[in-house]
């Protein structure tokens, strides 16, 4: 598969969460999680983007920037951008990894929470072993081999 | 999906943040100044053809041997075109028993349609503007033919078989035309009158002008309408051909006007390349994000597209419409000089400049662009994955066939483009090598400089190929700003020395040889100076290499034209001055002998002649033979006596000729004038003052618009040389906020960066002067036809003003650093 055939792929199937939350600086929380959506073509992607906002806690904070706030409602605002497309398996990279350990607790029982709910298949990386635990399934990398 | 909708929402989002601003400036000055100087140039242009046009009487003129072809009355009413007619031919006049030779002038009651005719009552008194020609039963002629006759005012003048009124003196007709000095005194009279006089027959020698004005729509499409109609001897009157000394000033004019256009449209060309450059560093994470969100590279490229495309529109109507205010203000601050009437605004001008601003942007912002669509979808992960630049032919070569085109179409000047286009990617390539040549012998001197400079050193060192780039930007700007600057300078100082201050505006013909010397100390005597006596035979040539001409000379050429009627002919030992040998040598005076003719270059061309060809001519009843020994180029439009042939001592000696001169006289001493004219009544004086002093006056209108678009454009440079400082400032922002978390202070900061922005400034002036003075040589040489001539200052002068302007630009742009706690700074950026 080409590399556009891979693109299309992730905004049908797809949804990402990443350690440094990777949200587009110029855009609103609203605008970020409406993003995917419009890319898909979706009409409904206002209505939608704010729906989930408002699910993960942030109905109050839709037209903030990026910039104008922290580090966990800007990976909650992640979550929803990954969640809104209702993709079939969801790839999260260390999701807690820039977060204190209190609001990355609160993001984690977050994204389990969205994950039973849209019956997604979530795929988590990270150090934190407590965090793994909670996984159907875990495998370990070391040094780049599976132990 | 519609990605129309979508790219708008997204500009909406970018513009919303400020993530544009930069680029929406870059582009708005780019389309303002452009429009701003292609309207203010066309506007200027129209209204210098209308002004220029009184030199032809009229905004049209056609010279013809034959009466107007009721057609083309006709087809004139039918455009609502204003007309008039002049019918010129010699005929001799008897009065008094005396006997003279005059040239009548025709002329319909509308005459003159542009400008106006000036009469006197009494020789040399104070002159009268007269708006319409002469009634019906009146003459109004020349001073020449009033003495020459013994005629006074009131007197009865017949001409052919009708008695006139001499009525007024002429002293200025607008549309005077032809050699100055082979001029027959002038007697001007009622279109009316002519029948009676019973002078035209079949067959007579005699030029009909038909002269026409009207809206300029209208006169274009009868100008359309007329061109393929004419024949062999019927011709369009051209400004540049038969005014050759206004014609010249208006075309070095409208040439420079457009050059100034484009170094404007390039100085904002390198602020959008910058300005895009920065864009698409600053959306790298969002075009991989976007990736990761499932954007296919096409939809990306067509996303990006489609906003630069809006921005384009929205930019470039902004533009236009600051540029139609900019264009306004500078005609109402030279209200005072330029001519009341001046040409409306066109519509048209404002269309090209709209869409300059998008040929611009697309020129400019497509390299960069592309790089968006190559960011891989793995940068989100790993940050130092940046996708390949763009490759440098596509940059350079897309923005050099741009501005080439540009050039191009303002100036309609194949050679221009070139010399411009060629020398300036040639000086790029050399420049961006100096460049590195010059930044290496820096890194070695590092450890040897202290904590201030190297840091400063360093910052330029750290990332040389974006130290090249900014230095080649800045460059460019100051090499844009500096050859307007350079242009319109020496353009004013060789019209200066073209009409110097005291430039002969009196002509005498027919001083007689055994005249000569007595003729030359009157003159001194009335303190008269710099007055050189030009021998005068008239003659026709009738032969090349002994093959009559008209079998050689094609039809309606210069050629053709200067063999139909009697040349000035000369001798001179000497080269005359403002006259440039172009083949062959001139002669020796005492060694040459007689039988060689040096001959004008366009003429020479026009007649397929070359060295060694033999000219024959005929003088009188007698031919003489000539070779060729040299080619001139002649100044024409000097306003002083020039020649087509010029022959070497001796060979004209057998024939019998008369001595012309040119001087200055100031207005005061017009006196002068009847002194001469008492003491030598053969001698015949032409007063050209009029004619130069109007002259005089364009030029200096001419003078100070391109004075006030200079300004324009130096304006322009400044501002967009700090939009270009700013739109490189991100990575400079962010190493300085290290260097404080890391402890440094402000005094430090500051004195890295007024040492960093302060070496860049001036490498880059010092760059832009040499790449500025090469290029001027070049145009110089082989475009404009100007002396070249090194500005000594501004080789010292330029870096200064680059360290300067780049310092302030930078300082004002970080300042925020050092004033600011880092912690807002770096959640900021």
């Amino acid at each position: 598969m080409d590399e556009d055939g891979r693109a299309a792929m992730r905004n049908q199937m797809i949804g990402f969460v990443f350690q440094s939350f990777q949200l587009l600086p110029s855009l609103t929380a609203l605008e970020n999680v409406m993003l995917p959506l419009e890319l898909a073509g979706d009409k409904q992607a206002k209505t939608a983007a704010s729906e989930l906002l408002k699910r993960v806690g942030l109905g109050e904070r839709l037209t903030h920037t990026p910039k104008q706030l922290s580090g966990g409602e800007q990976q909650r605002i992640a979550l929803a951008r990954a969640f809104v497309t209702q993709p079939d398996i969801l790839f999260a990279d260390e999701p807690t990894g820039n977060l204190d350990s209190k609001t990355g607790q609160h993001i984690i029982e977050l994204l389990f929470e969205l994950n039973q709910e849209q019956n997604t298949t979530l795929i988590l990386v990270t150090h934190d072993t407590s965090l793994a635990g909670r996984c159907q399934h875990s495998i370990t990398l070391e040094a780049g081999l599976m132990l | 999906m519609n990605y129309f909708k979508l790219a708008f929402r997204l500009l909406l989002r970018e513009t919303r943040s400020g993530e544009l601003t930069i680029l929406l400036l870059a582009l708005i000055i780019a389309v303002s100044s452009s429009t701003a100087i292609s309207l203010f140039a066309n506007r200027l242009h129209r209204t210098m053809i209308t002004q220029a046009a009184e030199f032809l009487a009229a905004d049209l003129a056609v010279s013809s041997s034959a009466a107007l072809p009721p057609a083309w009355q006709a087809k004139a009413n039918q455009l609502q075109l204003k007309q008039s007619q002049t019918t010129e031919f010699s005929t001799v006049l008897m009065e008094n028993d005396e006997m003279l030779l005059a040239s009548i002038k025709v002329v319909s009651d509308l005459y003159p349609l542009r400008g106006h005719l000036k009469t006197t009552q009494q020789h040399f008194s104070d002159e009268q503007i007269r708006l319409k020609p002469p009634q019906q039963g009146e003459a109004w002629i020349e001073q020449r033919v009033l003495s020459s006759l013994k005629l006074k005012l009131g007197d009865n003048l017949q001409v052919g078989e009708k008695v006139l009124t001499v009525t007024r003196l002429l002293t200025y007709e607008p549309d005077k035309r032809g050699n100055l000095y082979s001029l027959s005194p002038r007697v001007m009279m009622n279109s009316q009158d002519l029948a009676a006089t019973h002078i035209i027959q079949a067959g007579s020698h005699v030029h009909y002008f038909f002269q026409f004005i009207g809206q300029e729509n209208n006169l274009a499409s009868f100008e359309n309408w007329l061109k393929p109609q004419l024949n062999v001897s019927q011709r369009l009157m051209d400004i540049k051909e038969d005014r050759p000394e206004l014609g010249t000033a208006l075309e070095r004019a409208e040439r420079y006007l457009g050059l100034t256009s484009i170094m404007v449209i390039l100085i904002a060309g390198v602020a959008i390349a910058m300005a895009t450059r920065r864009y698409s560093e600053r959306h790298f994470n969002t075009s991989a994000v976007l990736r990761c969100l499932g954007c296919q590279q096409k939809q990306l490229l067509r996303l990006y597209s489609y906003q630069f495309l809006m921005l384009g529109f929205i930019a470039s109507a902004v533009g236009c419409l600051l540029g139609w205010g900019a264009q306004e203000i500078l005609l109402q601050l030279l209200r005072d000089l330029l001519p009341t009437q001046i040409a409306a605004p066109s519509l048209l001008a404002v269309v090209f400049g709209f869409c300059t601003g998008l040929v611009i942007l697309f020129g400019f912002a497509f390299p960069p662009l592309l790089r968006l669509k190559n960011v891989s979808a793995l940068r989100v992960l790993r940050h130092e994955l940046e996708p390949v630049p763009a490759s440098a032919y596509l940059v350079y070569g897309l923005a050099i066939s741009l501005i080439g085109g540009l050039i191009f179409s303002y100036t309609n000047d194949l050679k221009m483009t070139v010399t411009l286009i060629g020398g300036g990617a040639l000086m790029l390539l050399v420049v961006a090598v100096i460049i590195y040549a010059l930044l290496h012998p820096l890194r070695k001197l590092l450890p040897h400089l202290g904590l201030n400079t190297r840091f400063g050193v360093q910052a330029l060192l750290r990332e040389p190929k974006t130290t090249v780039n900014q230095i080649l930007a800045f460059s460019m700007t100051l090499v844009a700003m500096l050859l307007s600057f350079n242009v319109s300078h020496d353009l004013i100082s060789d019209w200066q020395q073209q009409l110097p201050e005291n430039a002969p505006n009196h002509f005498v013909l027919n001083i007689f040889p055994h005249q000569k010397q007595e003729f030359e100390a009157e003159l001194k005597k009335q303190k008269i100076q710099n007055t050189q006596l030009y021998p005068i035979i008239r003659g026709r040539l009738v032969q090349i290499n002994n093959q009559p001409v008209q079998k050689i000379v094609s039809k309606d050429s210069q050629g053709e034209r200067a063999t139909h009627r009697d040349l000035s002919l000369t001798w001179s030992s000497t080269l005359p001055k403002d006259n440039q040998l172009v083949a062959g040598e001139w002669w020796d005076e005492k060694t040459t002998e007689p039988g060689l003719v040096s001959i004008e270059e366009k003429l020479a061309k026009s007649l397929k002649v070359t060295l060694g060809d033999s000219l024959t001519f005929t003088i009188g009843s007698q031919q003489v033979n000539a070779r060729i020994s040299s080619i001139r180029k002649v100044r024409w439009d000097t306003m002083k006596p020039n020649f087509y042939m010029v022959f070497s001592p001796k060979s004209l000696d057998a024939y019998p000729s008369t001595y012309l001169t040119s001087f200055y006289l100031p207005r005061a001493e017009k006196n002068i004038l009847n002194t001469l004219v008492k003491k030598y009544p053969s001698i015949t004086v032409l007063e050209v003052d009029l004619i130069l002093e109007q002259f005089k006056t364009i030029l200096l209108q001419l003078t100070q618009a391109i004075n006030a678009l200079l300004y324009f454009a130096l304006f322009a440079g400044f501002t967009v040389l700090f939009a270009a400082v700013y739109a490189s400032l991100d990575q400079r922002i962010y190493q300085a906020v290290l260097m404080r978390t890391l402890g440094a202070n402000k005094a430090l900061l500051r004195k890295n960066q007024l040492i960093e922005f302060s070496l860049l400034g001036a490498l880059s002036g010092l760059l832009a002067i040499i790449i500025a003075e090469v290029l001027l040589f070049a145009l110089y040489h082989f475009v404009l036809k100007i002396e070249f001539q090194a500005n000594y200052l501004l080789w010292g002068l330029t870096p200064v003003i680059g360290a300067t302007s780049v310092t302030l630009a930078g300082s004002f742009g970080v300042r925020k650093v050092v004033k600011k706690s880092p912690m807002e700074i770096l959640r900021q950026n």
